[in-house]
């Protein structure tokens, strides 16, 4: 719970923390390596110098860690486990929905916990879906279009199995797909950021009540991603990558979502740390204070209220998953959309 | 028989080729950007570039691009015979390495990789995106600067009587001939874009239309400008994000 100088209580939901392992134990080639020299610099390039971790301590963190810096420091109330599995470069995943499901064990009012599942697993794949979204009663996924399995470098949302995955999710009441764009590579010769498929797979699902969460924006496709959520109501923003540049470019910061609220506006856009990337407590208090700069302003005509805010920060994440806002946060239960 | 004079090469001017490389998806010249590790020329008129990106995964297709460009802006340098590139650490170095300097194609660098045509389309793509940016830019500018929207989108390219001028653009509008303080850069780098994605050229033509050279209307202008716009606020933020990668990469500063 973030609360304001006027002492009001503001209810936050961290969309989209991992809990990962990229300690030289886990690695399994140089594309590991790879991996997590590339977050590494994300953290060290956008991160305020105090928040900045060693690089051992960034491979593997503990439970006792990541608990203080979302819950206790980090004013976070629920946070939403995003797996990212990796078996190609890691031994036991990066981030797999059974680590995270230890840690959801031990304090169930915590965290969501959302799993992930990949079309080129096909009709395997697809029962062993079934069975952990049985399991650990999942209401979300994560989707990484850009996973590396075997020869291939990727899949794309209009794949034909991806529909048969998106059928099962319809089925089994799984109705929160996070979509990560990129690095994806695939296929070489072409744009693989692009989020068109996106675009066809929440035209498809969207009256069988799928929403898209896209993480990161669209980034680096602002131009596309907007496009597209003006044109369908159940895609969302998630903002992780995005909320961080508040703090090193404030002012592309304030552009993109000046950007984002004229296309989205603050009904459906999500706060995300993407902790352990960054870490929750210095973007909530840079982002409760911001304001859009007077040129900006000009040239978009938006607000962003507190009461916008409270969207961004917890409500609209509360509303996609079912979840009791204390009404002391000016909320009540929040309802389905 | 050799019949070439030999003629020594001069790193200036390998540089000042590299410099006109940009990358495609940012829009920037990859010198600038900081992408340009190193450069070594050896007495034989052989000339090693090594190029260095943000991150390990930068994407290969325009990493690929990129490389490409490089060699052949490199070769065209007097007193040049070979090209090799190196690009280092990143995911496909070997193959981009070896692929550009034995100037393969790209789908025989990334074979059964590629998915139909060729990159070209990958590059028109991203040309067209630069285009819609670097116009947006000139014709806000342009707004800023006092023009109506009628006279901007009425300005044909013969209005532009000079982009060379250190202090300013000299532009006739409506007859008259006018300098516009700081807006001979962006002019230029303007109608370099426009020039690549093949418009045309004569004097008449319109200077501000759509990618495909159509005229806009003074009542669209608005709203056919925020297209461009967000093509900037992606390519800015990309351009800020690879460059803070990069500095944090190699741990190198300035730059931006």
């Amino acid at each position: 719970m973030y609360r304001t100088a006027d002492g009001e209580e503001i209810f936050i939901v961290d969309g989209h923390v991992h809990f990962w392992d990229g300690s030289p134990g886990n690695q399994k080639n140089r594309y590991a390596e790879g991996w997590v020299e590339c977050f590494y610099n994300y953290h060290k390039n956008l991160s305020p110098a105090e928040y900045v971790w060693p690089l051992e301590q960034y491979q593997k963190y503990s439970e006792s860690q990541m608990m203080k810096d979302l819950f206790d420091e980090g004013y976070v109330d629920v946070a939403i486990f995003q797996p990212t599995y990796l078996r190609d470069f890691f031994t036991n995943g990066w981030n797999t929905t059974e680590q995270d499901a230890v840690i959801k064990a031990k304090y169930p009012d915590k965290f969501i916990l959302n799993s992930a599942w990949d079309p080129r697993d096909e009709d395997a794949g697809l029962a062993e879906f079934e069975d952990k979204v049985k399991r650990y009663n999942i209401k979300g996924v994560k989707l990484y279009t850009a996973e590396w399995k075997g020869d291939s470098r990727g899949y794309k949302l209009s794949d034909p199995w991806a529909r048969k995955y998106f059928d099962k999710c319809v089925d089994l009441g799984v109705t929160n797909i996070h979509v990560h764009k990129g690095p994806t590579i695939w296929p070489f010769n072409k744009d693989a950021f692009d989020v068109g498929d996106v675009d066809d797979a929440a035209t498809m699902y969207r009256d069988a009540g799928l929403n898209f969460i896209v993480e990161h924006c669209g980034l680096p496709r602002v131009e596309d991603f907007c496009w597209i959520a003006a044109q369908e109501p159940n895609v969302y923003g998630g903002l992780a990558v995005v909320m961080p540049f508040i703090h090193a470019s404030p002012h592309y910061f304030a552009e993109v979502m000046a950007e984002m609220l004229w296309w989205l506006g603050p009904d459906r856009l999500l706060f995300s740390s993407d902790y352990a990337l960054w870490s929750p407590k210095w973007i909530i208090d840079k982002f409760m204070a911001f304001e859009f700069p007077q040129d900006i302003l000009d040239k978009r005509a938006v607000t962003l209220t507190l009461e916008d805010k409270k969207k961004i920060l917890g409500l609209n994440a509360a509303k996609l998953y079912e979840l009791e806002v204390p009404t002391k946060a000016g909320f009540q239960v929040a309802v389905p959309a | 028989m050799i019949q070439t004079a030999f003629v020594a090469v001069s790193e200036e001017a390998v540089l000042a080729a590299l410099g006109t490389v940009t990358d495609p998806e940012l829009d920037e010249s990859l010198v600038e950007l900081g992408f340009l590790d190193s450069v070594r020329i050896e007495d034989d008129g052989c000339v090693e570039v090594v190029l260095r990106l943000p991150t390990f995964w930068c994407a290969p297709n325009f990493a690929y691009l990129m490389a490409l460009d490089a060699r052949a802006v490199t070769l065209k340098v007097p007193g040049v015979h070979q090209v090799r590139v190196v690009l280092k650490d990143h995911m496909y170095s070997d193959e981009i390495s070896t692929g550009i300097s034995a100037g393969q194609r790209f789908d025989e660098v990334f074979p059964g990789q590629a998915d139909g045509e060729d990159v070209g389309e990958l590059r028109a793509l991203f040309h067209g995106k630069a285009f819609g940016m670097r116009q947006e830019q000139l014709a806000r500018f342009l707004l800023e600067a006092g023009l109506t929207a009628d006279e901007v989108v009425g300005l044909r390219l013969e209005d532009v009587l000079d982009t060379s001028n250190a202090s300013g653009l000299r532009l006739q509008v409506a007859g008259q001939a006018r300098l516009l303080r700081g807006g001979a850069p962006l002019a230029r780098t303007y109608l370099e874009r426009r020039r690549r994605v093949g418009l045309d050229e004569h004097g008449s033509a319109r200077l501000i239309t759509n990618p495909d050279g159509q005229a806009i209307a003074a009542n669209e202008l608005s709203e056919y400008l925020q297209c461009g716009r967000r093509q900037r606020i992606s390519m800015t933020f990309n351009a800020v994000m690879c460059k803070g990668l990069l500095e944090t990469r190699y741990d190198v500063h300035g730059g931006r």
